[in-house]
């Protein structure tokens, strides 16, 4: 999938990562309820999801199942980030991460472990 | 048909006045009083009001702007039971005139159908995508909710692809908020949400639709669509102007930075939604221009510059587009019942009190006899008729006894006759023959 998602899509997509396989008549009553979104935005935002091919929709019912998890998810949009304002450079990315904000001894660690397991990963 | 063009006309000298005062009145005057200087024009614009030059039977009809039923008009005039024939016909006959619709009314009918269209699928689709934000979940935003409530209930919401802030909806109101306002610091955020507040406070959306309306119906008229556009200039300087009042002084040049940072040219214009940062040009200058200016002069000013348009405008003579039957008295019948001869005043018209079916091509011949009242040269006098709503004059001028004239039909038609005393002394009239 190579479109970004817009927040509306994001949100529907958060629904079907923590609660399973919906149908859309379901996330058109959770929504209403929780967002205020009537029927018909919902249905739109579905099908956009469809046409991006983040879900698939499963006959008979109508049923919402999500193609791409939230971890592909993160990582398209870190990527995206990335590549538009860091030229592509995870480095300057990262200095400009630590630069933000004071990092915990403990976050230090971990983020060095990580950093060592992928050193091991890579060829 | 001719009532819309009026009015669309007596609308536009409105219009071109207050844009010629508008230099000064966007010095001078505050967001809310060339709002009134608009709506002066907008009055005029949908309401059809006349003020008559002259009594007339026919002006009655135009007053009223409603067609009344022939017999509601012959019961509110004082008509003789002889007049009542003639006035019947003339009556029925403009009545059908303005049943007919005219290849023009429906031109009218149609642009004002596709210019409806357009802007309604525009809004249609837009509140479509803007229905698919997402509550403002940040907990300052509910406390200030909370904080300024409203007769009408509103949502705050924030929608990751618009650019500015935005308040829409007549219904249902929403104040939009992009990503970038909703994570605002806190002050900036309170100017935002209060400037949208006070949109929606003061009926701005209203008032858009409002101006939607009057651009449909006088959808011909370029000057009304740049009302449209100034008007909404004014409607956000005015919810500057009120948020400035509301906050205090000291926050001015805190709202001109924040409307500058905040500006967007990508930003789409969404119909009948009030912008945060639209026509920031004339917002910023406006702003600046009134810093110090006290409200009592503000408010002086503006009376004065809404009376000196009342002035201008309304002391322009009021344009009317006649038709032929707008003919000042009303029918009598020619020489009713048994009578001899008829004394016809000077200036009356008199029409015959039935019409005639010619061919076109047909010769007609119009024979009147009058009675000689010792002018050396005759009486002056009009003969003419009236067909589909024109008044064509067949004879003007001068005789001692009568006239005798022949003319040829020229077109398939009925033809009512008249004539007209055009003598300072009345004519009697002895007899007036068709054949």
């Amino acid at each position: 999938m190579e479109q970004q998602l817009f927040d509306a899509e994001l949100h529907v997509m958060r629904l079907l990562w923590s609660e399973g396989d919906k149908s859309a008549k379901e996330l058109v009553t959770i929504l209403r309820d929780s967002i205020g979104w009537n029927k018909n935005t919902t249905y739109t935002v579905i099908k956009r999801l469809v046409q991006k091919g983040a879900i698939e929709r499963i006959e008979p019912g109508f049923i919402c199942h999500p193609l791409i998890s939230e971890a592909e998810v993160q990582q398209a949009e870190l990527d995206h980030l990335v590549n538009r304002m860091f030229h592509g450079s995870s480095k300057l990315f990262f200095a400009a991460l630590l630069d933000r904000q004071k990092l915990s001894a403990e976050t230090k660690a971990a983020l060095l472990r990580l950093l060592d397991e992928r050193k091991d990963d890579s060829p | 048909m001719t009532t819309l063009l009026s009015m669309s006309l007596a609308g536009s000298i409105f219009i071109l006045i207050t844009l010629l005062l508008r230099p000064v009145t966007l010095k001078v005057c505050s967001g809310r009083a060339t709002l009134v200087i608009w709506s002066l024009s907008v009055i005029r614009l949908l309401v059809p009001l006349f003020l008559p030059l002259y009594m007339s039977f026919y002006d009655r009809f135009v007053i009223s702007g409603n067609p009344y039923t022939p017999e509601e008009i012959l019961n509110s005039l004082s008509v003789s039971a002889a007049e009542l024939p003639v006035c019947k016909l003339v009556i029925e006959q403009y009545l059908a005139d303005r049943i007919n619709w005219t290849a023009l009314e429906l031109i009218w009918l149609a642009g004002a159908a596709i210019s409806c269209g357009i802007h309604l699928t525009h809004y249609y689709r837009n509140c479509k995508q803007l229905s698919e934000s997402l509550p403002a979940d940040r907990p300052y935003i509910r406390q200030w909710q909370d904080a300024h409530p409203l007769r009408r209930s509103y949502q705050i919401r924030v929608y990751d692809r618009i650019q500015t802030p935005v308040a829409y909806g007549l219904i249902r109101t929403v104040i939009l908020l992009d990503k970038e306002s909703a994570k605002a610091d806190e002050k900036q955020l309170d100017l935002i949400l209060t400037h949208e507040y006070l949109h929606i406070r003061r009926f701005h959306i209203l008032i858009k639709w409002v101006i939607f309306l009057t651009c449909v119906i006088h959808w011909f008229n370029p000057l009304v669509w740049v009302m449209g556009y100034m008007v909404q200039s004014d409607i956000e300087a005015d919810c500057d102007e009120a948020v400035i009042r509301n906050k205090g002084e000291n926050v001015r040049m805190d709202y001109l930075h924040m409307l500058v940072e905040n500006h967007s040219t990508r930003q789409r214009v969404f119909l009948f939604t009030a912008h945060f940062c639209g026509h920031l040009e004339k917002r910023t200058r406006r702003l600046i221009n009134q810093a110090g200016q006290p409200m009592a002069k503000q408010k002086s000013l503006a009376i004065g510059a809404v009376l000196v348009v009342c002035l201008l405008a309304v002391g322009i003579q009021q344009p009317q587009i006649t038709t032929a039957y707008q003919a000042p008295g009303f029918a009598e019948n020619l020489l009713p019942g048994n009578q001899t001869s008829k004394e016809v005043q000077p200036g009356e018209y008199l029409f015959t009190n039935q019409s005639w079916t010619f061919d076109q091509g047909e010769t007609i011949t119009v024979t009147l006899r009058h009675t000689d009242i010792g002018f050396p040269v005759g009486q002056a006098i009009e003969v003419g008729y009236l067909l589909d709503g024109q008044q064509i004059c067949l004879y003007k001028g001068q005789n001692k006894t009568g006239v005798q004239m022949s003319f040829t039909a020229p077109q398939n038609g009925n033809y009512t006759f008249y004539l007209c005393c055009k003598s300072s002394d009345p004519i009697i009239l002895q007899s007036f023959e068709v054949g």
